[in-house]
């Protein structure tokens, strides 16, 4: 302060010294023209003196809102268990689970709707509005007994009656058409607390995993009244939370009392739109919100080297890999040797390291750690420059000799996984070339057959999903089988797993499976990263890992 | 003035549907389609064709082009999102609020402090104070904008604690995003206004107001500002609806739910009916801002005014 007052006395000193020194008329110009340079030289320097107060008072009151008083914005209070506030990508734009598969919309809706049972990660289901179930010697008939004294949002009973109403909405519609029209007869009501799925052919996990997660239960009352645009912004289920608010920035979820599971640790659950990521990190490292899942992984090693924050990071193993997809069509990757050096020359340690920050996990085996199938023991196609040399030499190419430019189709987010792959064939003899495109572009190529290797992080989630998607020959073309890869043993041991009651045969044709997938290098997998939760200190956190989808679901704090 | 003000309201209707037939091609020959998006990559591709079809996508171009146009005319219906199932223009109303504050608070910030640097620049030439807001300016302009944006955030939000980092729920919500977009129209405006400027000052008739005995503001601001600062109106103008639509990054960085996120995350989802919409309303803006803007100018310079008045 004192320096802003040295500094005025020192400018009107100066203003009246100058004006001893004039002449007349000319004079009176001069002194015109340089009062006015002197008033704004002066007004400035007033600017910047208030200024500097004002900032410094600033920077003393900043420092003593971070000391964590109340309500300021930054401060943190514990504990908080009345509020929470979730980050999202974007904002969610249906609550209705009909052809609905945006991810965003998934996890507002896993708080309003429940499933019949939920997959744990560590495997096996938890029973959600089902209490119990049991399937039938032959696979054929799964009876299910469901939970008793349920109420949907609007008052309206839960029981076999309401079950068989969603069921015949679902089963028309373009989202459910195949799974019901391929395996599901139909529903016979038993009592009002129990029924039976009739299935076409026998079903193990598959019928399990299908139900869980993206089979959300909402009042088919409501629908009758509101139809589906009704419901798309007015979700009726029977969930921990109800919609209070839906906003152009934000979705507002209350905790409903009546819960079958019991009232809600929550009073209030916010969902907020923040695409971009980075930002979102500092939003929460400021205590604005509570929690995310989309952090880059850098940011997130940042969190976890400064312990100080008032945030952690929280990572559970998902089920997805980055995976190499081969086009068997594309010569001369047809060459069996040639798919296995491919294998081998990658060095997964080092992608991990470098491009997921060491949040992935190395892995050779074409099933994620958290599948039905993976095998701790089994090493895959590990890294083995030496084999890698040695078998494109058996494959006709010693050194990189004769070979033809490869090439690897990306999307952006996997630019530096790209690299590495990209010098680690570059070392065996390789010429590797990556073509980054847009995600859609990616898919549509994908399913043109126009790629010679592509890579993508994919999610094949119980055995269920093996079949439905890429290692089985019934998903060629456009169900995610684009390499065109067919062997009548893995497609026999899929269906037997598929089919197969009882969970460790199942396990066992997975392995199987596994191994001979794995071999036939025509799936190469890289790694599987992990889900990276960033969370405010003040929730507990176990609850996050223990299940799937939705891991950000607030029913579990 | 009227004729004038009319014919330039007609123009305005052949460049709205030029406009909306460029995008309509671009987004049909862009890969991709709303009912593989609205399903997944991994759904059948006959469920992909049933959800098409309900959304009226498989309808030959020309035919979906001319319905568009034609529930604009006659119902100003812009159309239902295909993804959310609500009114485009609904939606629109719902953001384009946040977008236009967003864009008229930076304009307004940025035009203050670039004008009025640009012009005490012009004044005192090479002067140190010229030397540090042409620095200034040079500066800004290159910095990148959600590179500040995410600095202010981290430095007022993060560090210090005394401003919201995102969102929309308060007026000081609004200060890091209004002044991380207003330093782009401050840096041209700035330059702008003082190149404007230095000419009009070397006019014969300031020099004759000089001589004449005025004071050097009265010179300023009553005989060279209004001229000089012609050109500048024009670039304002043209600024002006280009934040409109640049917002984009800032509502991105700052999470405001303005037009531009609306857009790009139609776009991705090939929402055709939202994208149309939204340009169709933003091309329809700028062209009111552009049509405002030759009227200003009529207004303040006689000599345009003149030539309308005939």
């Amino acid at each position: 302060m004192s320096v802003a007052a040295w500094i005025a006395a020192k400018g009107t000193v100066f203003c009246l010294h100058g004006s001893n020194n004039r002449m007349q008329k000319d004079a009176q110009a001069v002194k015109r023209s340089e009062k006015v340079k002197l008033k704004w030289v002066f007004k400035a320097i007033l600017m910047i003196a208030m200024l500097t107060m004002t900032m410094s008072g600033v920077l003393a009151g900043g420092a003593e809102e971070k000391s964590g008083d109340g309500d300021a914005v930054g401060a943190i209070e514990y504990p908080r268990k009345d509020r929470m506030v979730i980050a999202l990508t974007s904002m969610p734009d249906s609550l209705l689970p009909i052809n609905n598969s945006n991810g965003m919309n998934n996890r507002v809706m896993s708080a309003i709707m429940d499933t019949l049972w939920q997959a744990k990660r560590e495997g096996g289901y938890e029973g959600r509005l089902a209490e119990k179930w049991e399937a039938s010697e032959d696979g054929m008939t799964y009876t299910v007994y469901l939970r008793k004294g349920v109420t949907f949002h609007d008052g309206t009973d839960f029981n076999t009656a309401t079950m068989k109403a969603w069921y015949e909405i679902i089963k028309d519609s373009a989202s459910g058409k195949f799974f019901y029209s391929t395996y599901v007869d139909g529903l016979t009501i038993i009592d009002d607390y129990t029924l039976e799925y009739n299935l076409k052919v026998p079903l193990g996990d598959y019928f399990m995993n299908a139900l869980a997660n993206y089979s959300m239960i909402f009042s088919t009352e409501a629908y009758m009244k509101l139809g589906e645009d009704g419901l798309r912004k007015n979700p009726v289920g029977t969930g921990p939370y109800t919609l209070k608010e839906w906003s152009v920035d934000q979705i507002v979820l209350e905790a409903n009392p009546d819960y079958w599971g019991g009232p809600p640790t929550k009073q209030e659950v916010v969902f907020k739109a923040l695409p971009d990521a980075s930002a979102a990190v500092l939003s929460a490292e400021a205590g604005e919100i509570d929690l995310m899942d989309y952090a880059p992984a850098a940011s997130a090693k940042a969190i976890e080297e400064n312990g100080k924050l008032d945030v952690r990071v929280v990572k559970a193993p998902s089920y997805q890999n980055g995976l190499i997809m081969v086009n068997l069509e594309a010569a001369p990757l047809d060459n069996h040797a040639l798919r296995k050096a491919i294998a081998h020359a990658i060095d997964r340690e080092f992608v991990v390291d470098v491009a997921t920050e060491g949040t992935g996990i190395p892995n050779a085996q074409v099933l994620a750690p958290t599948v039905s199938g993976y095998d701790p023991d089994y090493t895959g196609l590990a890294y083995d420059p030496n084999a890698a040399k040695a078998l494109l030499a058996e494959a006709g190419f010693p050194g990189g000799q004769g070979l033809p430019e490869i090439s690897l189709m990306i999307y952006d987010g996997l630019t530096k996984q790209a690299e590495i792959i990209q010098e680690n064939m570059r070392n065996i003899g390789i010429t590797l070339k990556v073509e980054i495109v847009e995600l859609n572009t990616w898919f549509e190529r994908a399913r043109s057959g126009d790629f010679m290797l592509n890579m993508l992080p994919w999610g094949v989630g119980t055995v269920g999903a093996a079949h439905m998607y890429l290692f089985h020959s019934d998903s060629i073309g456009t169900r995610g089988n684009y390499g065109k890869y067919s062997s009548p043993e893995v497609d026999d041991l899929l269906n037997k797993a598929m089919q197969e009651t009882d969970r460790s045969k199942m396990i066992a044709f997975m392995q199987e499976a596994n191994r001979i997938i794995t071999e036939d290098a025509a799936f190469i997998n890289v790694y599987t990263p992990a889900e990276v939760f960033v969370v405010n200190k003040a929730w507990d956190t176990d609850k996050v890992i223990q299940y799937f989808i939705p891991g950000m679901s607030p029913y579990y704090y | 003035m009227y004729k004038f003000v009319i014919k330039r309201i007609l123009i305005t209707i052949p460049v709205l549907i030029g406009v909306a037939f460029i995008i309509f091609t671009i987004l049909a020959m862009t890969p991709g389609d709303p009912g593989r998006l609205i399903l997944g990559p991994l759904a059948e591709e006959s469920a992909v064709a049933q959800l098409n079809h309900e959304l009226g996508y498989d309808r030959p171009f020309i035919v979906r082009f001319a319905n568009f146009i034609g529930d604009i005319v006659l119902k100003l219906d812009f159309g239902t999102s295909y993804r959310s199932g609500e009114q485009v223009i609904r939606e629109l109303g719902a953001r384009l609020p946040y977008t236009i504050t967003l864009a008229l608070l930076s304009m307004l910030l940025g035009s203050i402090i670039g004008i009025s640097l640009g012009v005490f620049s012009a004044i005192e030439q090479y002067s140190v104070f010229d030397q540090i807001s042409r620095f200034l300016a040079m500066i800004f302009a290159s910095i990148p904008n959600f590179w500040f944006g995410m600095m202010l955030i981290y430095i007022f939000a993060l560090v210090f604690g005394l401003l919201p980092s995102y969102g929309v729920e308060s007026w000081q919500s609004y200060i890091l995003p209004v002044v991380s977009l207003s330093i782009g129209p401050m840096a041209s405006l700035l330059r702008l206004s003082r190149t404007t400027m230095l000419e009009t000052i070397r006019q014969d008739y300031v020099r004759t107001a000089r001589a004449k005995g005025a004071t050097k503001i009265s010179v300023v601001v009553k005989h060279a500002l209004k001229n000089a600062l012609l050109p500048v109106i024009t670039i304002m103008g043209m600024n002006f609806g280009r934040l409109l639509g640049g917002a984009l990054i800032t509502e991105t960085v700052f999470s405001m739910p303005g037009v531009g996120m609306y857009v790009v995350s139609a776009i991705r989802n090939k929402d055709i009916p939202a994208v149309m919409g939204s340009t169709f309303i933003l091309a329809a803006l700028f062209s009111l801002i552009m049509l405002g803007v030759d009227l200003l100018y009529a207004y303040i310079d006689p000599r345009v005014k003149a030539k309308y008045m005939k």
